[in-house]
């Protein structure tokens, strides 16, 4: 019995150190603690990756002053919803679509955690993303706002992402006959 | 702290929730966004739109003019009438030439030209593009000529420049896609050093030239050869180490050979002919799709031709059983794991069903087999050998069997019995009456209650140490 409950016992302080080891804390411009897998985060971003690697992960919370909580949220949920899925079999796309970049369509499942975000949020994951390296995440949410501009006519896209027009009329006038290919059925 | 608690903190301690948040901040702030992130963002859009961006505003000028992709494609081709196709094409062909004097000289990213070629006029205006795009750069090249309708009665096809590649021009093309294009390249041609990704469609090429050309592609990832009629072998013995995928549908050839040793993923549809991807022995998944075989025929053929394969799809539109308990091959599928078949068989050889056995016997490490029956009804057909005639046969590693489409036939019944009794290891079984998809019909209570009859019959026949789903 006594062998048994010190084997129990030394088996929980594996497992505590363990997962110790496990995660990284992140604490975001706001100063709110999130924590996420150690492995998904190397995995996942090359900057906490060289972060973990160079050892400047701070046990009580790694700075990050450019993301806010709402941001740093999705991005850890995101590790862990990454984490938990079930990667496709095939390396590459088996698609017969010709894409002409090399970008793997988003799965059932990022494309649902990126629908359900307001636009803001999906903006502040972008910059997000980008500031922590995150090449999948950024082109997820990329992809998600080049959905939103698909079909779109200029002035639809200006007025939902609140462009300025900043051309002279003449500019604009030049610029569209050049592009006439572009503009056919409009 | 567990990560539940701290996101509870986090979203208490956030007083500005999701609605009020749209209040905080004024408007949506893209244009604030890095020049690198906006250019990914406009990159993920088809050429088309993509250039139509640089209208928005001078921001985004910059971005596509420092990275022009374009297309050129004839839009309204399906909605008008052949003169009025005419003035079109002539239209587009103007259109694309003076955009192309313009931008002489520069970088174009991607390069995609869709136009009917229904007249060897503009054969002239094609080959200036396709030297533009060589001279400009360009990464990945779209050439789709193909006319909108019934392409296959058109005999011509564009015949692809290659002397433009042959002063010493390396091409850096990445990705390419040509359809309805004839190929013969010179005996000077190097090939595409950089070229990943090639998709080939209704093209007219002799099995030397195009053996030629993919050997002298020595970093192609991705490969499908689509509708291109060889009548002939499609050997291609250089190496191509790179290559990943690859796909070959309905070409009509009398033998694939592949020297492919990283191949993953492999499809085929078309008739059954020897197929040789011995050397690919990271084989992951292979998809086989034939017109007209028996089983017996197209497993030992497979077990030739890909006896690595760890996740198999064999599905045959016209297929025959054989009265046979193994395959005439000493050969067995060492890696294959995961084994799907899709079963149609003929009203007259409903008493076959049992044969099926003839495959698995190759299959010793098995641990998930799932077997689609569709075709002729075989509902309660009560013919067939039983299950103790087969012989001895033991699925050490069968974890998960699925049988869908099950009529309760002898033949099904025996051999889901046959599985059971052999498989120590086995942990799941799922029994389907139809396909997920062709519920509704059934749901209007076709049969209903004999199969309320034989699931409870299922049920006192099968082990109850095993997970069952009857549906």
């Amino acid at each position: 019995m006594e062998v048994d409950k010190g084997k129990g016992e030394a088996e929980e302080t594996r497992k505590v150190a363990e997962a110790d080891r496990d995660t990284v804390t992140l604490k975001s411009s706001d100063g709110k603690l999130f924590e996420v897998s150690k492995e998904a985060a190397a995995r996942l971003s090359t900057v906490l990756a060289g972060m973990i690697a160079g050892g400047s992960i701070d046990d009580n919370g790694t700075d990050l002053k450019q993301i806010g909580s709402e941001a740093l949220e999705n991005v850890v949920d995101y590790c862990n919803k990454h984490a938990n899925s079930i990667p496709s079999a095939a390396l590459i796309s088996s698609s017969i679509s010709f894409n002409t970049a090399p970008f793997k369509e988003p799965e059932e499942w990022e494309r649902k955690f990126v629908d359900r975000l307001s636009h803001d949020a999906l903006f502040d994951l972008v910059e997000a993303a980008n500031f922590l390296g995150m090449e999948r995440l950024l082109d997820v949410t990329c992809h998600k706002i080049s959905e939103m501009m698909k079909g779109k006519s200029p002035d639809q896209i200006r007025e939902v992402f609140n462009i300025k027009n900043d051309y002279t009329k003449e500019e604009l006038e030049e610029i569209r006959q050049e592009l006439a290919w572009a503009f056919y059925d409009d | 702290m567990t990560n539940d608690q701290i996101r509870e903190r986090a979203s208490t301690d956030n007083t500005c929730g999701e609605s009020t948040h749209e209040t905080c901040r004024p408007s949506l702030r893209i244009e604030d966004l890095p020049f690198d992130v906006l250019y990914t963002i406009a990159s993920k859009l088809p050429p088309r739109d993509y250039a139509r961006t640089s209208v928005l505003s001078t921001k985004w000028r910059s971005i596509s003019s420092f990275c022009p992709r374009w297309t050129f494609a004839d839009v309204l081709q399906c909605k008008c009438s052949t003169a009025y196709f005419c003035e079109h094409t002539g239209r587009l062909i103007h259109d694309v030439n003076k955009v192309l004097e313009k931008h002489r000289g520069k970088v174009v990213e991607t390069f995609e030209v869709r136009i009917n070629l229904v007249d060897n006029l503009i054969v002239p205006h094609i080959n200036s593009w396709v030297a533009f795009a060589i001279s400009s750069r360009t990464k990945n090249l779209t050439l789709d000529l193909k006319p909108k309708w019934q392409f296959w009665d058109y005999k011509d096809r564009y015949a692809f420049p290659f002397k433009l590649f042959d002063g010493g021009n390396i091409p850096r093309i990445e990705h390419m896609q040509l359809s309805f294009v004839s190929l013969n390249p010179s005996s000077q041609f190097r090939g595409f050093p950089y070229l990943r990704k090639l998709h080939l469609q209704v093209a007219h090429v002799g099995r030397n030239d195009l053996q030629h050309m993919l050997s002298h592609c020595c970093s192609i990832e991705w490969l499908c050869i689509d509708r291109c009629h060889l009548n002939d072998d499609l050997i291609v013995d250089g190496s191509l180490f790179r290559l990943l995928y690859l796909r070959v549908d309905y070409c009509e050839l009398t033998k694939i050979e592949f020297h492919a040793v990283n191949l993953v993923t492999f499809e085929y549809h078309g008739s059954l002919i020897p197929i040789n991807i011995r050397h690919s022995l990271k084989l992951q998944s292979a998809c086989i799709r034939l017109d007209k075989a028996a089983l017996n025929h197209a497993a030992t053929s497979l077990l030739n031709g890909l006896p690595s394969v760890q996740n198999l799809t064999l599905r045959t539109s016209v297929q025959h059983l054989e009265k046979k308990w193994s395959l005439d091959s000493p050969l067995s599928f060492l890696c294959l794991r995961h084994l799907r078949l899709f079963m149609f068989i003929l009203h007259k050889e409903a008493d076959r069903v049992l044969y099926l056995v003839s495959v698995l016997r190759a299959t010793p490490f098995l641990e998930k087999l799932e077997i689609h029956f569709y075709g002729t009804s075989l509902w309660l057909a009560d013919v067939g050998p039983c299950r103790n005639e087969i012989g001895l046969c033991k699925y050490n590693y069968l974890k998960k069997i699925c049988i869908i489409g099950f009529e309760a036939a002898r033949g099904q019944l025996e051999f889901l019995l046959h599985i059971v009794e052999n498989a120590p290891a086995l942990e799941v079984v799922t029994v389907n009456r139809t396909e997920q998809s062709s519920k509704e019909i059934w749901s209007n209570g076709g049969r209903s209650a004999e199969w309320r009859m034989i699931t409870y019959l299922l049920n006192k026949m099968l082990p109850p140490n095993l997970e069952i789903y009857i549906n």
